[in-house]
């Protein structure tokens, strides 16, 4: 008995072992560039190990003349707060509907269909498809062309996640409701939303990041008084070959939203991404 | 604050399936009704039709006159205690039981007295800033009678409102559902499929099949005069005997290879039952017929006996201790008033 | 309206936003790719021209090595790196969870690179593989290797978007397999305990089975955003050197944006779509012809 629990310890301190390395491999990519992007240049290019932090690189990312990252990072929070709010709004009432309100089986089918074969198709063939959608309809605006995309674009996935937390919710409280006088807003208002408000969370922290965190689309949409924050550090980093000290704090600045959303939201991430894969 | 309720010629079908064919039924001002049946008779079905959460394929509900068959829930002065409580998880007690109120309009303060009144007469006044998942069993099902009773609807509605409780709680509760019923006076539909508790509770029976009423009775009407062979054999525990028998000249019924002297009206082939609670053992001489004993179970209280008696299986409760063995001839026999007699081709009572 | 279900309007209403999206902006711009991809599109004075080619998109993109490049090296990235990511997050999956909550600080750790901007990522690695001062370089250089030219060779640059790859989606295989794996029902494996199965044959024959409808469907969630790759690749290394890392989700963007010209891009599009399409509507069967 003793001997097993030994050889049983001995194992579970290699798989911790295991587990910090892949930790460190994890987060080292990390820390790096956050030590780079206190870096002056010639320190980074020296490889030195001790280097005095300075706030410089900050200061040029985001107050620098040319920089348009300030710019960049209020069109994405404009962008993915509206498209996160749009793709909610639409998903959770359709996802209600499709659950609730008796709709025929093939009209049940048709979106869940497309939930499942929109995810099959790269944003990048769309992107072309909206580009050439949007000059055909003359709508100038950028950021409103780009927040419908993206509304699109992951409105399957709102659908998606909604729909499985809503199957969650037993009928029977809705019921209760009704006859206890609610109107059809007030179920909705007073037990469904409340009660599911976990799975609204953990949706709406995915959407927003994923929105935040989307490119080509964003790319072929804006131009540069409407690029997000990928498309100005991408189009940073080709135009400013070797400002690597610069592209270094403007990755860490524009990680907050990620870092943030792990930090305060870390149980309501781990349960929408499990919930849309395995469901 | 009392109501009749009037049934007519209720339809339902889902799709292509009717599952409800035709009902009627009158319920008086005050009544308890017990709606009883197995899994899939209609019975939740026509109640969740009452309660307007399901549409009508035809024919009508009124409550106190009034056809609600195309109201909603909300406007038909209805309260309903579900099966698993559905009490809301994100409210406390208090506020469960005053969301029905807030709904209605009813200023707060009136509320709060109403929400007390209900606490104090469900023993919940404790309990009232919890939330439902820190009650137990007993509690919730309080609650969620709180939430009904608090309304002073017309009529109360319970699913099956105890199947979630254990037996010695189910059976303090029945009779507290009764008591508060009595002492509010409202009229209370109750679906069941434990017939214990829809003989106990209830002022009348509805005993349905099939999406049909069987009968609709008072308990020991269902008991006693069972209207069908269905009736006969839902009603009771252990089951009649339910075994195959023939009228000859009016006046003698063949059956389990005895003859049993009858004064009915039927002829030809019927059911005859025979409720295992009336079937006696016979001084020697006197036996009507006997049976061979296969096996025995004491109760304590009772003696069940399985008997092999002209081939078929028949069995007999006695409230007496006997030393039997497998194998050992019974002479048995009925009174004469014990034997329920059915036809055989449509099943009704004769 | 009467009745609880049907609610009349708010049916309706509830509906429409969706039915709005779905039809405009992704069933018509689809249709329209799918039309697109006959024809040939010229612009003058803001009014585009169309002029159809019939199959002549199609017929063209057999002889396009651009376009062959990008399939089979986006092929190569998928396979190596989804098969990657699905067994290293499997082993991290079964030793969080044989560690229990010991793995809890991992568990949160390992969600970050899932959340951090593709392109960023793409930013990141590209400063680390950087010739000069990139820590890749400095690290192998301890041992007394190096410098390597991770991303300007064409025989190293795919692997170094696949180990970017790996790095970037392994978290979130490892998620998936976590969830499935803390689903395992304890009973089985301890009834094979006590039926005397040892570590290695209890995990060979009962869990692993057990686990293989999870480990199938990361795969193919996994393999089907993989197939997408586009922003690391972008930064890292632009497609290049050469065709060296050129993925076909670059492929299409240049035809459309880069070069202008839509009805080529279409075709493309439309044939990796049916592509993707066809090997998961072949993988479906088999896994499911597998499971009976």
């Amino acid at each position: 008995m003793s001997t097993r629990r030994k050889q049983n310890l001995s194992v579970d301190r290699a798989l911790l072992g295991f587990l910090f390395l892949a930790a460190v491999l994890t987060i080292g990519p990390f820390l790096w560039i956050a030590l780079a992007s206190f870096k002056t240049q010639i320190a980074l290019l020296m490889g030195t190990v001790k280097f005095t932090p300075v706030s410089m690189n900050y200061d040029e990312v985001l107050f620098g003349n040319t920089s348009t990252f300030a710019r960049n990072f209020l069109n994405s929070v404009l962008v993915a707060s509206a498209s996160t709010m749009a793709a909610m709004t639409i998903g959770f009432l359709a996802g209600y509907s499709l659950l609730r309100l008796r709709w025929p089986a093939w009209v049940v089918n048709l979106f869940l269909l497309w939930a499942v074969v929109f995810n099959l198709v790269p944003p990048v063939t769309l992107a072309g498809a909206w580009y050439e959608l949007f000059r055909g309809i003359g709508l100038s605006n950028d950021t409103v062309a780009l927040i419908l995309a993206h509304t699109t674009l992951h409105l399957p996935m709102a659908l998606w996640l909604l729909s499985s937390f809503l199957r969650e919710i037993p009928r029977e409280l809705e019921e209760a409701a009704f006859i206890d006088g609610a109107s059809f807003v007030k179920t909705l208002w007073r037990v469904v939303i409340p009660i599911m408000m976990p799975g609204l969370v953990s949706t709406g922290i995915l959407v927003f990041i994923f929105s935040w965190n989307e490119f080509p689309v964003a790319l072929a949409l804006t131009n540069n008084t409407s690029a997000t924050v990928p498309v100005g550090i991408a189009k940073f980093a080709q135009e400013n070959e070797i400002k690597y000290t610069q592209m270094a704090a403007a990755s860490v600045l524009s990680a907050i939203p990620a870092l943030l959303a792990l930090l305060f939201g870390q149980r309501y991430i781990v349960k929408g991404l499990t919930a849309g894969a395995v469901k | 604050m009392m109501a009749t309720l009037t049934i007519q010629s209720l339809r339902k079908s889902f799709g292509a399936v009717e599952v409800l064919h035709g009902l009627d039924a009158d319920i008086q001002d005050g009544e308890f009704i017990a709606i009883l049946g197995e899994s899939g008779c209609g019975k939740s079905t026509l109640l969740r039709i009452i309660a307007g959460l399901e549409d009508t394929t035809s024919g009508s509900i009124c409550i106190d006159g009034t056809d609600v068959t195309q109201q909603s829930p909300r406007d038909r002065d209805i309260a309903m205690v579900f099966q698993s409580y559905a009490l809301y998880p994100h409210m406390t007690v208090r506020q469960n039981i005053d969301f029905p109120l807030e709904l209605m309009g009813i200023d707060k303060a009136d509320r709060a007295g109403r929400i007390a009144e209900t606490a104090n007469l469900l023993n919940l006044t404790p309990y009232l800033d919890r939330k439902p998942r820190d009650l137990s069993g007993g509690q919730r099902q309080r609650v969620a009678m709180g939430r009904a009773i608090v309304r002073e609807p017309k009529v109360f509605l319970f699913d099956e409102p105890l199947s979630n409780l254990d037996a010695k709680l189910r059976v303090q509760m029945r009779s507290e559902i009764r008591n508060l019923q009595q002492r509010l006076k409202v009229t209370a539909i109750y679906v069941t499929h434990d017939q214990v508790e829809a003989l106990t509770m209830a002022d009348r029976v509805m005993l349905m099949n099939k999406g049909k009423i069987e009968q609709f009775a008072p308990p020991l009407e269902l008991y006693d005069h069972p209207a069908s062979v269905f009736v006969a054999g839902f009603v009771g525990s252990p089951a009649m005997n339910l075994v195959e028998g023939e009228v000859r000249d009016r006046n003698r019924i063949m059956a389990l290879g005895a003859e049993f002297p009858y004064a009915g009206t039927g002829a030809g082939e019927v059911t005859v039952g025979i409720r295992p609670e009336h079937v006696r053992i016979a001084e020697p001489g006197a036996a009507l017929f006997s049976g061979r004993l296969m096996s025995s179970e004491n109760t304590g209280d009772r003696l069940n006996l399985l008997l092999d008696v002209a081939g078929e299986a028949f069995r007999v409760s006695l409230n007496e201790r006997l030393q039997l063995a497998p194998g050992d001839s019974v002479p048995l026999s009925v009174p004469d008033d014990c034997l329920h007699v059915f036809d055989r081709a449509t099943g009704k009572r004769i | 309206m009467a009745n609880f279900r049907g609610r009349g309007s708010a049916r309706y209403f509830s509906i429409l936003p969706a039915f709005l999206f779905l039809a405009l902006l992704s069933a018509l711009p689809l249709f329209n790719l799918f039309a697109l991809s006959f024809a040939e599109v010229s612009w003058s004075g803001g009014q585009s021209t169309w002029t159809w080619v019939g199959l002549n998109n199609y017929l063209a993109l057999g002889s396009d090595a651009l376009f062959k490049a990008g399939i089979l090296n986006t092929v190569i990235l998928v396979g190596v790196a989804t098969t990657a990511q699905v067994t290293i997050g499997l082993m991290l999956a079964l030793a969080c969870s044989r560690v229990g909550r010991r793995s809890r600080i991992y568990r949160t750790l390992f969600l970050l690179p899932i959340l951090i901007p593709g392109i960023i990522i793409g930013a990141i690695w590209r400063l680390m593989y950087n010739y000069q001062f990139g820590v890749v370089n400095q690290i192998i250089d301890l041992v007394g290797l190096g410098p390597v030219d991770w991303l300007g060779s064409s025989s190293l640059a795919l692997m170094s978007v696949i180990i970017v790859d790996i790095w970037h989606w392994t978290p979130f295989s490892f998620l998936l397999l976590l969830a499935a794996v803390e689903a395992l029902p304890r009973d089985v494996s301890e009834a094979a305990q006590i039926d005397g199965a040892s570590k290695w044959t209890e995990f060979r024959r009962i869990s692993l089975p057990l686990l293989w409808p999870a480990i199938f469907t990361t795969f193919v969630f996994r393999a089907i955003i993989a197939f997408k790759v586009f922003d690391e690749v972008y930064l890292l290394t632009g497609g290049g050197p050469g065709t060296a890392t050129e993925v076909i989700s670059f492929t299409i963007y240049q035809r459309f944006f880069t070069q202008d010209n839509p009805g080529y891009g279409s075709a493309m599009s439309v044939t990796v779509i049916f592509i993707i399409a066809a090997v998961i509507a072949v993988a479906m069967t088999r896994q499911r012809s597998r499971s009976q």
